[in-house]
């Protein structure tokens, strides 16, 4: 497929519907729009990333962000990855049911540590790090990446790609908008049809959801 | 060139090998989202991927000049 095929209309279906897909699974919006190509690509690339960086950690990296909060003080020892880590969707998720309900979903390698959390303190988490001294950090990293990468994969399930506007084309989209102006309020695009870059982009039912 | 690959030969190489993935999945994701088609997407993941590769070293570079 050439550049210039690729500015042909790209079809997003419901851009609601598939946005909430890429939030579950990494690539899986793109798969129900039937952009296959992109779809595994994306799912190819961020889930691998997300689960080598949680193998890295010893499975305890995504995991070990909430910690269960006793007291006040406990508010101040969580790990702020799971800001990120979130947005990879299913994998991540179970932190957070175990933070809401306050009950560890698995044996081991879902379970938060238990307090105290400093490592000069002997907490479970210093064993963790000790066992694998650099990749503990360096798989937080990863699966740090992984979701944040998936944020801008929800942004394209919604929108479509944000292809580079050439200086030629914003002159051409310059010069047809001031001809429709002339002609008198000129065309408007259709419903659910939106430029995007340089795509134009169909999101049919976007006006239900 | 030559000299710039002596000086890499000097960092510990092995752990260079974490940022691999990163890099490629990173530039991957990152052009996927800037274009439909694959050929654009695997030219701009490569200019993507090389631009980082660049960065990486030179802050490598800068990072062992002050600590040299």
């Amino acid at each position: 497929m050439s550049e210039d095929s690729e500015r042909n209309a790209v079809e997003l279906k419901n851009p609601l519907w598939a946005a909430g897909l890429a939030l579950l699974i990494p690539g899986l919006g793109h798969l129900y729009q039937g952009r296959y190509a992109k779809g595994l690509l994306f799912m190819f690339c961020i889930l691998p990333t997300f689960f080598l960086g949680w193998s890295l950690g010893g499975g305890k990296v995504v995991y070990a962000e909430f910690r269960p909060v006793r007291g006040f003080s406990d508010l101040f020892e969580q790990r702020w990855h799971y800001v990120g880590q979130f947005w990879v969707g299913l994998p991540a998720w179970p932190a957070l049911v175990q933070t809401v309900f306050n009950e560890p979903l698995g044996e081991d390698f879902m379970t938060a540590p238990e307090p105290p959390f400093q490592a000069n303190e002997g907490g479970e988490e210093a064993d963790w790090i000790e066992r694998a001294p650099e990749y503990y950090e360096l798989g937080t990293v990863y699966t740090l990446i992984a979701g944040i990468l998936n944020l801008l994969v929800i942004f394209d399930a919604a929108g479509g790609p944000i292809l580079p506007l050439r200086k030629e084309e914003e002159d051409d989209e310059v010069a047809k908008q001031g001809e429709s102006g002339a002609a008198g309020g000129g065309k408007g695009k259709s419903p659910g049809e939106a430029r995007v870059g340089g795509a134009t982009t169909t999101a049919k039912g976007a006006s239900r959801a | 060139m030559i000299a710039a690959l002596l000086l890499l030969a000097q960092f510990p190489m092995n752990r260079m090998w974490f940022a691999v993935p990163l890099i490629i999945s990173v530039s991957l994701v990152y052009a996927g989202t800037r274009h439909e088609a694959m050929r654009p997407i695997l030219r701009h993941a490569v200019s993507c991927a090389v631009w980082m590769t660049g960065f990486i070293a030179a802050i490598m570079l800068l990072l062992w000049l002050l600590g040299g």
